[in-house]
């Protein structure tokens, strides 16, 4: 296949220029920039008639992301008036996040406590929409703690509070997964310890 | 011909459901890299994905009730935190949010399909009984012949994750190819109910509701979730 397909049918016509000079200021005058004049070529006998067309490329639009993910240093952009100020709104978003890690724990204890005070929960089907409902908001206030956090990181990179957050709750469950698998690894040693019985 | 499951001493069923989601995820990871994704937006997505995961695994079978906390998991309840993670995190980060979903959608037959070997061997989610050709016989607590809707399932999801990789490979339109994989994945998770042990023979048992429900729900979320973040393909 010949590789001359590529070139273009049309070429600029070369226009020299050379400015002229303002007598009194000595420097070149200013004049407005002339476009290339193209003039079209004529077709070669030779060549294909086609020229090659490169594929359609959409290109994905999003709407802007934030100074975190297009790699700006956050810290030179800031006045330090603006920075505390940032600092604050770090913090607060990470104080939040912390009630909400570990809210559900006490949640859960106190509805445990109620649920267990209530001896006929079984026959009583009305409280059962309760016991979603609960789980619900546990799971939940565990999920907005994790997103508050990531809010935190994202849009306000400098922050240490944020940072020593994340890699607290990383922690937290790790040891979670560990012990899950712990106590699942238990029950089933002794489920089968307790075979015959 | 019958395939002959013994009774293992220790099952492997958590370790294999374990391992698949973490292949899915290192799936999901290598392909968001080889997208151009930025490294911070990989680590909190999957960061978020991963506790939404497991969220959303354990609330659908985690319960406060008169005998105690009961707990177990539950592969909708995931699949739905999943998503419901990756979406949150695009609204969050906004990165690539469409190549980033794909990802994980992508991942996802993958994660279902080999998890379902272990489902193979503990031999839960069994198939109605069974004395044909390659049926699987088990003699641990789901002792008896059954029809092998684990392999099937295993096979099928594989096929469907390699279909996902084909599709998001060709279409420029991400989000369009995650409707594809959906409107493809909602149906035959549907129809692989009938096979099922629990299956009542009825037109539509509880079980399929829930996954057409769930399925509707998903598609309906990234369509809303495009919306607000603006996607276009010009």
């Amino acid at each position: 296949m010949d590789n001359n397909n590529n070139q273009p049918l049309v070429q600029p016509v070369q226009q020299p220029q050379i400015p002229p000079v303002d007598p009194q200021m000595g420097q070149p005058v200013q004049q407005p920039v002339q476009q290339p004049v193209y003039q079209p070529l004529q077709p070669d006998p030779n060549q294909p008639a086609y020229m090659y067309q490169p594929p359609y490329q959409p290109q994905t639009q999003y709407v802007q992301g934030n100074n975190a993910t297009l790699g700006i240093q956050q810290a030179d952009i800031y006045t330090p008036a603006e920075q505390s100020e940032r600092r604050k709104k770090a913090n607060i978003l990470c104080i939040i996040s912390l009630v909400c890690q570990f809210a559900p724990e006490v949640l859960a204890g106190i509805f445990s406590g109620i649920v267990e005070s209530i001896d006929d929960l079984s026959s009583n089907s009305s409280l059962e929409p309760l016991t979603y409902l609960s789980s619900t908001i546990v799971f939940a206030t565990y999920v907005a703690s994790w997103v508050l956090m990531i809010i935190a990181r994202v849009k306000y990179k400098e922050s240490k509070f944020a940072k020593v957050l994340m890699w607290v709750y990383i922690g937290i469950l790790a040891a979670s997964v560990i012990a899950i698998i712990l106590v699942i690894a238990m029950c089933a040693y002794m489920l089968k310890d307790c075979q015959g019985f | 011909m019958q395939i002959i499951i013994p009774e293992f001493s220790r099952s492997p069923y958590a370790l294999i459901v374990m391992l698949s989601v973490a292949i899915g995820y290192a799936a999901a990871i290598f392909r968001m890299r080889k997208s151009g994704v930025n490294k911070p937006t990989i680590f909190y997505t999957s960061l978020l994905s991963f506790v939404c995961t497991m969220a959303g695994s354990f609330m659908l079978a985690f319960k406060i009730t008169s005998e105690g906390i009961g707990i177990g998991f539950s592969g909708l309840g995931a699949a739905v935190g999943m998503v419901t993670g990756v979406m949150i995190s695009g609204l969050i980060i906004r990165d690539k949010p469409d190549i980033v979903m794909t990802s994980f959608v992508v991942s996802a037959p993958l994660m279902y399909g080999l998890a379902k070997i272990g489902c193979f061997l503990a031999g839960c989610c069994h198939g109605k009984e069974y004395y044909g050709p390659f049926a699987v016989v088990y003699s641990n607590e789901h002792a008896g012949s059954y029809f092998p809707i684990q392999l099937v399932d295993m096979v099928i999801f594989i096929l469907l994750h390699v279909f996902a990789l084909l599709i998001t490979n060709k279409m420029k339109n991400k989000v369009r190819a995650i409707y594809i994989i959906l409107g493809v994945m909602i149906p035959i998770r549907f129809a692989l109910e009938y096979t099922r042990y629990y299956h009542d023979g009825s037109l539509v048992a509880p079980g399929q509701v829930t996954i057409l429900i769930a399925g509707t729900l998903g598609i309906l979320m990234i369509f809303i979730w495009k919306k607000i973040l603006k996607i276009s393909y010009n």
